[in-house]
């Protein structure tokens, strides 16, 4: 449901840029998290509605899906979310569709562990950001 | 570009931001907080988000112990009379957090950029120390510092630290608020840890106003309930800011 507040930044964010920078805008890279299990079907829809009422009507959305590789500070390990599929499963069970993984990525080490050695103490790429502006 | 940072920004950039900090931690920030929150909710609609996202005690303080709505805006408040209360406690419940360094501005940012924060004033609940929440809360706002300490000299040793933080960072410190000082009893006022002398004597170094608050024992009868409380620390934060 939040796809539409993230589509909204992401309009303000683009929009001040070009006004910024005095360019149209033609498309726009968004990167987001797997983990976070964001709708790419209901980001696409709320970035074209809310475009409208912006300065970046022209621009087209695009979004790329990263998997994720997490690293474990504590032993190295680097392993990837299907290999702490048990571990993450009880999370959606539990808290459904609204689950504070969905809302909140980075919230992943509170609920994930290095499979190896136990150790929350992982690094993750959870960021949710524009990588690219075409023009 | 981090779309959530500039959202974050755009939700704040009109507010009043009243952050309560202090870089001890036991010194009574969440109860002080929630206390000017709700005084200030009585006038208008205000937010009270709790960045504290390990001990998350704001919840505990007003009974909630469910999760948070969420909506096409975002995150959705919890709502107590005029009060919209926002906290990470409210996405986990009850779980334990813990979080890399990296991770914690992320996890801050996320939830100021996706709070659904209307009203035009917002207190801010910070964990004590001068962590990744300060940075984040200067990256986003331009929140005003209500500090808090205890009278005793570790306490405002480390508070005048963070004063001196504060101020090199140019974000204004409004009162110095000394916590715990005394017991109202029927013979008078009975100060447990001496005059706050070491207080005041801050208070004039640094030019700004120091308000000295008692020990309530009934408080701790709303421990969870912490919105029925009308006692004397109530008052008492209602004058410090009507002052």
């Amino acid at each position: 449901m939040h796809e539409w507040a993230i589509a909204m930044a992401v309009v303000s964010s683009v929009e001040r840029w070009s006004m910024e920078k005095n360019l149209d805008v033609r498309r726009v890279f968004l990167s987001i998290p797997s983990l976070s299990m964001l709708e790419v079907e209901l980001l696409l829809e709320a970035f074209n509605t809310i475009k409208k009422e912006s300065k970046v009507c022209n621009a087209e959305l695009e979004v790329r899906v990263r998997d994720q590789n997490l690293k474990c500070r504590s032993c190295g390990n680097i392993f990837t979310l299907n290999d702490i599929k048990e571990q993450l499963d009880p999370v959606l069970r539990d808290y459904g569709e609204e689950n504070p993984l969905h809302i909140i990525p980075s919230l992943i080490t509170a609920f994930a562990k290095c499979p190896k050695c136990g150790s929350h103490d992982l690094e993750v790429d959870s960021s949710i950001r524009v990588e690219g502006i075409e023009v | 570009m981090n779309p959530l940072l500039e959202l974050a920004r755009e939700r704040f950039k009109d507010k009043k931001v009243l952050a309560v900090m202090s870089a001890k931690g036991g010194v009574g920030k969440s109860t002080i907080a929630s206390l000017i929150a709700l005084n200030l909710s009585e006038r208008q609609k205000t937010a009270l988000i709790d960045l504290d996202i390990y001990g998350n005690s704001t919840l505990k303080l007003f009974g909630i112990n469910c999760l948070h709505e969420v909506s096409k805006e975002g995150i959705e408040p919890f709502i107590v009379g005029n009060l919209s209360i926002f906290s990470v406690g409210g996405l986990v419940g009850d779980r334990y957090i813990v979080l890399p360094g990296k991770e914690e501005g992320n996890v801050l940012e996320s939830l100021l950029g996706l709070a659904n924060v209307k009203e035009d004033t917002v207190v801010i609940d910070t964990p004590p120390g001068m962590g990744e929440e300060l940075l984040t809360l200067r990256r986003v706002a331009n929140p005003e510092v209500i500090l808090v300490t205890l009278p005793s000299k570790l306490s405002v040793m480390v508070v005048k630290q963070m004063l001196d933080y504060l101020l090199d960072s140019k974000i204004e410190v409004k009162r110095l608020v000394a916590n715990m000082c005394y017991l109202n009893s029927p013979n008078g006022q009975i100060y447990p840890f001496g005059k706050p002398e070491i207080v005041e004597k801050i208070g004039k170094e640094y030019g700004i106003t120091v308000d000295y608050l008692p020990v309530d024992p009934e408080l701790e009868k709303f421990s969870d309930r912490i919105q029925n409380y009308s006692g004397v620390l109530r008052e008492d934060v209602r004058k410090i800011l009507e002052s």
